[in-house]
């Protein structure tokens, strides 16, 4: 039992101690994108309303819906450089008082052009700050060893948000109205929301005389020196690892991340925005399409945290590339099967890999060059993952207008599915990762 | 079934992936899966949820609170 006990990454001890409190961390960095997530995911509920009140298309409420996109991409490298410089906890707190005040005056607003600069501009600018990017960012600086979970955790929070508040607001605009759902968005994100983070939050485990993982320090002057210089090279990263994030653009496994989450944005904004036409497409029951998804989501939210888990005793690029090829499977299975069969093997087999590339793409990018850049080369990347979607969106649009069938757009997702597997398997991660590191290199 | 396509159209729904919004159409729908199978009504669907949203920071905070290394760090700031 005591060896078990040892593969149990929520033990409340540590070596016969208390519980880490980097677990707190992670807790907090789960509601908060429980909540950013979960509140970010309800637009969509409230455009009927919308089109009805103001009398617009929703074509036109689309555009603040893509100006929100881009801004979003735009603001993650930005408010990341920002999280490595000052820590995440000012971001965090700061970007929940800006977007809890913004829901409340989003019940106010009476024009796409308002929605389109509040929704579009100031909440997606600050939905950066409380991203996978910046809790990336947050997560690395606590977690070593166990970086694969507690990432994974963070992660599992935004899509638990939009499960838990996706219904929670449609339910209760059905009650009131859209304004007072607004409203009470931004109560939730500030009397829940701000304090959380404020309280419990800390930049790092240094703030509390601790070490990442819960290390217990080291007595004597020789042990001691080799905790500091763990710590110095949890912060620098592998042989890559440089004070300037430009010089990450000069090595290989940047530019593999990158074209892996490119390749994640489209595949993952194509099937989320093609998902209901699709399923009409293919004479799918509305009952059997929202069973679909929400089984999507609830497997997406259980195979993130098994992925996190295992990226903690495997090598996590192995696991990067079997996500990018099992996502290239559920594609292929788009294709081959007939409609209703087809969307539930997507289902079963797409949701494993749905959100399992976050955990592992930040957890590797901050083993590669070190913790002291992960916000902002974190958000770089996830920037590419935006660019991604939002070509994807348009490409598959336009192919099925065109074709009339989805299907060769899915096999162009396919493809690049199993392109981005091939090239995460061409990171060398025993030579450039931290973990892999020989004892005199990381004391380097 | 062919179905008209415009691009701009496409771009509202969405991405319960990283930050973007569900899809209207997709909402509806289950929205109606939920009521055909629990027959609950808004506001108790409201009150369920809404319980869950709140206990989490409750939950979180009492957690943090109790722990040592917060009582430490606080008894460290009085000094």
């Amino acid at each position: 039992m005591a060896s078990l006990s040892k593969f149990n990454p929520f033990s409340r001890r540590v070596d016969g101690e208390k519980r880490f409190y980097g677990w707190n961390v992670v807790g907090v960095m789960f509601f908060g994108m429980f909540l950013v997530l979960g509140t970010r995911n309800s637009f969509g509920v409230f455009v009927d309303n919308w089109e009805r009140e103001w009398g617009v298309s929703t074509g036109e409420i689309s555009v603040a819906a893509a100006i929100g996109w881009i801004i979003n991409g735009f603001s993650q490298p930005i408010l990341g450089k920002i999280v490595d410089r000052y820590g995440g906890k000012v971001m965090v707190v700061v970007s929940m008082i800006v977007m809890g005040v913004s829901y409340i005056l989003l019940a106010f607003i009476d024009s796409v052009l308002m929605l389109a600069v509040l929704f579009g501009g100031v909440i997606s600018f600050f939905a950066g700050g409380v991203s996978p990017g910046t809790s990336g960012a947050v997560i690395t600086r606590w977690f070593q060893r166990k970086r694969g979970i507690a990432m994974s955790v963070v992660a599992a929070g935004g899509s638990l948000g939009g499960l838990v508040l996706v219904p929670f607001l449609t339910q209760l605009m059905l009650a009131t109205s859209w304004q007072t759902t607004w409203i009470i968005s931004g109560i939730i994100v500030l009397v829940l929301g701000v304090p959380t983070s404020a309280l419990i939050l800390r930049n790092s485990p240094d703030d509390m005389g601790l070490l990442p993982d819960g290390e217990k320090r080291a007595t004597g002057s020789r042990a001691s020196a080799e905790q500091q210089n763990r710590a110095q090279a949890l912060m620098r990263g592998g042989p890559l690892g440089s004070d300037s994030w430009t010089e990450a653009f000069k090595s290989w496994p940047m530019w593999q991340l990158s074209i892996g989450y490119f390749v994640c944005g489209i595949t993952t904004a194509s099937i989320s925005t093609h998902f209901v036409r699709w399923a009409i497409s293919e004479d799918i029951s509305q009952a059997n399409a929202a069973w679909a998804f929400g089984i999507l989501m609830g497997i997406n939210a259980g195979g993130v945290v098994l992925i996190g888990l295992m990226s903690d005793y495997f090598q996590r690029h192995y696991l990067l590339a079997l996500v990018y090829l099992i996502r290239g499977v559920a594609f292929v299975s788009l294709i081959v099967l007939p409609g209703a069969m087809a969307m539930w093997a997507f289902a079963l087999i797409g949701g494993a890999s749905w959100l399992a590339t976050v955990p592992l793409t930040t957890g590797l990018t901050a083993d590669v060059y070190g913790v002291r850049n992960v916000g902002m080369l974190g958000g770089l990347i996830n920037f590419s993952h935006q660019m991604g979607g939002g070509a994807a969106v348009l490409l598959f649009g336009l192919s099925f207008d065109r074709l009339g069938t989805y299907d060769p757009a899915f096999a162009f997702g396919a493809a690049c599915l199993l392109i981005a597997g091939l090239v995460i398997l061409t990171i060398k991660e025993r030579k450039y990762s931290i973990r892999y590191a020989q004892p005199q290199q990381a004391a380097v | 079934m062919r179905l008209p396509t415009k691009i701009p159209d496409d771009s509202v729904s969405v991405q319960m992936h990283h930050t973007e919004s569900v899809d209207p159409t997709l909402a509806a729908w289950i929205n109606d899966l939920l009521k055909d199978l629990l027959g609950w009504g808004p506001w108790t669907f409201v009150v369920v949820l809404g319980i869950a949203i709140v206990v989490i920071p409750i939950w979180l905070i009492i957690s943090a609170m109790r722990h040592p290394d917060l009582g430490e760090e606080a008894e460290n700031d009085a000094d």
